[in-house]
């Protein structure tokens, strides 16, 4: 994914963001654990939110632990984990095996061929283990790519592929919340295709990739409209979110969902203010 | 079918958090994974599923009513425009909300405000007013008619 839902920082009570931070920690140590360095790489904010969320919803226990890591190597941190944990990492490097080999496909790219190599073996057994997840990765990312190859224009159908994908992810297992669950990842995700072909815009045309929006950014009221989209995405994501039983983190979830998914549109629009002046 | 608030013991009354509170005590006293090698393991079960089903029931109910699965991802793989009524980029402002609009745009907005958003975003912050146009311009000549001047005659 794309680093997209993550905390806003300054709104997070301390003994919140400690867990939060442990809860990332600890994602990063079993990815470390269970893929090593090559597994490590693949660590998200957005796996943090999943794990956090779910973790919530199912109550799941948590062990608790210090660990020293690389990039602070003087300090021990705390680290939260769980079978969700788990869960997530395995997710992860199925989307990283997936992602890797849709860029190696698409162009032929170093960095695609050496992600193929690094994660293949890992990924056939995370999908073996999670073969609905592993399915719905393939297929909405090989719907993504003929998209991206017929320069199909149309945002929303980019963009359903995606919630489609993260729809599938967010269902940890088939019971009542699946509903919810899906629902929530479906919106979530759709907001997180948004939210990344306007940030990537300029960059995009500059080196004129693919991006959705390459018809209509010279219209007139197009960021608003960018703006009204996501927002009606965001609150659908939360409309499915209030109604899960969450009671566990839920400062942070909703400090997440209400403040900090908006944080790269906020600065994207107070750096166009700056530019202006 | 039986009352889902008796299930989980609680008033009709009872408020969200309450509702959630109830269902997470009852789910951790049930849950089947407390039962392993225990006789009662299938009764357990079934008052866990039952739990469940209240829960949902309740949370369905409060928010309008009908499957509260209705219009989104539950579409599944056959229809891919489904679950996107009107919020397209063309439309501007979509009206859509979860749940037959039960939680919408406005409340998303107003909790919002909550985790140190601007209810109304990037492009409704700044100034003052009261969100029309001609209200505004009638107030502003008003003003400025007290001090003797005039910003627009021919109000």
């Amino acid at each position: 994914m794309f680093g997209y839902v993550q905390i806003r920082k300054p709104e997070l009570k301390i003994k919140d963001y400690e867990v939060y931070h442990a809860f990332y920690c600890g994602m990063c140590e079993r990815l470390g654990t269970r893929y090593g360095v090559p597994g490590r790489i693949t660590l998200t904010y957005d796996m943090t939110f999943l794990i956090i969320l779910l973790s919530s919803v199912y109550d799941v226990k948590c062990r608790h632990g210090k660990r020293h890591c690389i990039v602070h190597p003087a300090k021990k941190h705390n680290i939260l984990y769980n079978k969700i944990t788990d869960y997530c990492a395995d997710v992860n490097i199925l989307l990283s095996y997936y992602h890797c080999l849709d860029d190696k496909a698409d162009d032929a790219s170093l960095k695609g061929s050496a992600g193929v190599l690094l994660y293949k073996k890992s990924a056939k057994k995370a999908a073996g283990k999670y073969k609905r997840q592993a399915y719905a990765i393939k297929q909405s990312l090989a719907r993504l790519s003929c998209i991206e190859r017929e320069n199909n224009q149309d945002i929303l159908k980019a963009a359903d592929c995606f919630g489609r994908l993260l729809a599938e992810i967010f269902i940890y297992k088939e019971d009542t919340f699946k509903i919810y669950l899906g629902d929530m990842g479906y919106y979530l995700g759709r907001y997180i295709y948004i939210m990344d072909a306007y940030d990537d815009l300029q960059e995009d045309i500059n080196k004129g990739r693919y991006n959705p929006f390459k018809t209509v950014y010279k219209d007139t009221g197009f960021k608003k409209n960018v703006y009204e989209m996501l927002l009606n995405e965001i609150s659908m994501a939360c409309g499915a979110f209030e109604q899960l039983p969450c009671l566990d983190y839920i400062d942070i979830l909703r400090n997440i969902l209400y403040a900090g998914v908006w944080n790269r549109y906020d600065y994207i629009c107070a750096k166009e203010k700056e530019d202006l002046k | 079918m039986t009352d889902p608030y008796k299930v989980l013991g609680i008033s009709p009354n009872a408020t969200d958090d309450e509702v959630k509170k109830a269902y997470k005590e009852l789910s951790r006293k049930y849950h089947p994974d407390a039962y392993v090698n225990n006789p009662l393991a299938n009764l357990a079960e079934d008052k866990f599923k039952e739990v469940q089903e209240a829960y949902t029931q309740i949370m369905n109910s409060r928010a309008g009513g009908g499957s509260g699965y209705s219009q989104g991802y539950s579409g599944g793989y056959g229809s891919s425009q489904q679950g996107y009524s009107n919020g397209g980029y063309n439309s501007g402002s979509g009206q859509q909300g979860y749940n037959n609009g039960q939680y919408n745009r406005q409340s998303y907005q107003n909790y919002g405000t909550n985790y140190g958003r601007n209810p109304n975003g990037y492009y409704g912050s700044g100034g003052c007013g009261t969100g029309n146009f001609c209200c505004d311009l009638w107030c502003a000549d008003t003003l400025c008619e007290c001090m003797g001047g005039d910003l627009c005659s021919c109000i």
